[in-house]
């Protein structure tokens, strides 16, 4: 999903700005007007986590880096990891048969999949919703 | 006079020696008298729409490019259609000064240096507005792979990157071509203009020209070498223009036909422009001894020509679609013909399709106000190409959830309206202080035409064997 900043939408000529910026998202800018908005899976937070793991002298473990939208989700749909790893969380998820790709067949290989909405075939369990 | 008879006119008419020639071209800059109301009028309103741009430009720097109508699937409004449709028109100039250069056709002679002065205002509008577009203009550099401490590339894979190198190339060569063809020019203007300012700044262009032997060995050398490198660009720059649209995964876009269909619909544009302009100047600066009818009728046809090749496009892409089997291709094509933007696309086959067929009668070929009408038809129609083209696609792609409409607003009208104005104000502008015919290749044309090339073993009979016959002047004053 991406969008583009057509007009100033957080205008910076208004007053409390710093303000509006913390209440937005201290780790990174305010774009302005002519910017284009794009999940970037939240690289701040990998660099965080990235330095993190530097400084001790290993690998970034699974689970360590989450997405501020992994974080904030209250039904913890989103998973996010490393998908080279075979046992990380994310690796797992990918392999159950509900996980599809939008528009799978322009081969455009997004990283983003998602997993299908689960479904209750058996009509002796009640009625599919 | 019959309608036939017209288009064996020779390429120089009346009574002309190389004096009357020179004079003639050189009057129109050195004789400010000889700009009469058309002049002003046309350098007045483009004038006038050129300040439009200017606001709107400046309130879009101020507020954003969403004062356009762009909006979220309609990310590429009519800033990209006119940016295609500008550079579009300014090929016919690149073909007239080096594929026709290099074929040896002669009759290129009069019409290449407005022809080019064309292509070089027509890039100056075109550039305008992918630069406009990026959003934030200033940081343009940025699309140049440019050694910087921001740890940033252009991403070379894609065309829109390849795109700011086709067209920066062409804008330089097409400059240089165009500055090194009239250096010869210049020096004549230098040496026949009586003012000491006009003089120097004539003087000061033509570097030092003398017309000595060596000067004209050299000339053409890289004239020759110009030429061959403009060549291929006549064919790349659309091609890579179009490549924005084909190299994309979008139906109605991902089409290998895309490249050889741009392109032929730029030198059908392009030439429709040419004869836009050439038709009413000739009249006015009665330049119809050098233009003449015989220019006109052949440009009509490679107009008639690239229109078919055009028209043919259409069809392939409609028939494409349909033995594609593939759903999104084959709605592409409904949405294209009753979707929304129906009304656009069968304007389209109307102008592209339909009107330019008159093209095939010499009555209308040489009748100039209708071959006026059909050259505007020609224009609309390939602006209304890219916007069936570009809209149809980006408002109905894959997934309904993304589909949107899009409407102009009066900023995208001021815009385009603006760089018509920015192009005719620079073509008048051109018109009144360069000279607008190739003086010495007419000169040169004129010496072949009367027989004096012979013992060169020149071409030029050869192509035209009715030029053996001229009589026209004999090089001295009457
Ligand atoms: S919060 Fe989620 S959607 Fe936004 S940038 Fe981070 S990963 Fe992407």
């Amino acid at each position: 999903m991406r969008r583009f900043n057509f007009l100033n939408y957080t205008d910076h000529t208004e007053e409390p700005y710093a303000v509006t910026m913390l209440a937005r998202n201290p780790n990174v800018t305010m774009r302005a007007r002519g910017v284009m908005e794009k999940c970037t899976y939240c690289v701040q937070r990998i660099s965080a986590a990235r330095i993190e793991a530097k400084k001790e002298g290993r690998p970034i473990k699974d689970g360590e880096v989450v997405s501020a939208c992994q974080q904030a989700c209250p039904t913890k749909s989103i998973t996010f990891g490393d998908m080279n790893d075979p046992k990380s969380e994310i690796a797992k998820v990918k392999k159950q048969p509900q996980n599809y790709i939008l528009l799978e067949e322009l081969n455009t290989k997004p990283r983003t999949t998602y997993l299908t909405r689960l479904r209750n075939p058996n009509p002796k369990l009640g009625k599919e919703s | 006079m019959s309608a036939r008879e017209k288009l064996n006119d020779d390429l120089i008419l009346g009574k002309h020696t190389f004096r009357t020639i020179n004079d003639k071209v050189n009057n129109v800059v050195l004789n400010q008298n000889s700009h009469t109301i058309p002049w002003a009028v046309c350098f007045m309103v483009g004038f006038m729409l050129l300040q439009l741009m200017g606001l709107v430009i400046l309130w879009l720097l101020y507020r954003g490019i969403g004062i356009w109508g762009v909006n979220n699937p309609s990310m590429w409004g009519w800033d990209i259609i006119n940016f295609v449709w500008w550079i579009g028109i300014g090929h016919a100039g690149t073909l007239i000064s080096a594929i026709l250069l290099l074929l040896k056709q002669s009759w290129r002679n009069s019409i290449n240096r407005f022809a080019e002065a064309m292509t070089l205002f027509a890039v100056a509008c075109a550039g305008l507005f992918p630069l406009l577009h990026t959003g934030r203009p200033y940081m343009a550099y940025w699309m140049f792979p440019y050694p910087n401490v921001l740890a940033m590339t252009p991403n070379f894979r894609s065309p829109l990157l390849w795109d700011v190198f086709a067209i920066s190339t062409y804008a330089t060569v097409s400059a240089v071509f165009w500055f090194l063809g009239l250096i010869p020019d210049l020096a004549s203007l230098r040496d026949k203009s009586k003012n000491p300012i006009f003089k120097g700044i004539f003087g000061a262009l033509a570097m030092g020209w003398r017309g000595a032997a060596s000067h004209w060995q050299r000339y053409e050398s890289a004239y020759i070498m110009l030429a061959g490198l403009s060549t291929p660009l006549v064919l790349s720059v659309h091609s890579i223009v179009s490549f924005d649209f084909a190299v994309a995964n979008l139906p109605g876009w991902h089409v290998t036909l895309f490249p050889p269909y741009f392109v032929a619909g730029a030198v059908y544009a392009g030439f429709a422009m040419v004869l836009t302009l050439a038709i009413p100047v000739r009249a006015w600066y009665n330049m119809k001894d050098f233009i003449t009818m015989r220019h006109i009728d052949w440009m009509a046809k490679v107009m008639l020509a690239t229109g078919l090749i055009v028209f043919y496009g259409y069809l392939c892409e409609g028939f494409f679609s349909w033995y594609s089997g593939n759903v999104f291709e084959i709605d592409m094509m409904r949405f294209r013909m009753f979707g929304p933007y129906g009304w656009a696309y069968w304007m389209l086959i109307l102008c592209n399709g339909i009107v330019p067929q008159f093209l095939w009668f010499p009555k209308i070929r040489t009748n100039l106000v209708a071959l006026f009408i059909i050259c505007q038809f020609v224009s609309l129609g390939m602006w209304l190409e890219r916007f069936v083209i570009i809209t149809v696609s980006l408002t109905r792609d894959f997934l309904p959830s993304s589909w949107g409409y899009f409407t102009p607003t009066i900023y995208d009208i001021g815009m385009f309206v603006g760089t018509v104005g920015q192009f005719t104000f620079l073509m008048f502008g051109f018109l009144r202080v360069l000279p607008m015919i190739n003086n010495f290749e007419m000169k040169e044309l004129l010496y072949r035409m009367t027989g004096r090339g012979h013992h060169h073993g020149h071409t030029a009979h050869a192509l035209e064997p009715d030029l053996a016959g001229h009589t026209a002047g004999d090089g001295e004053e009457h």
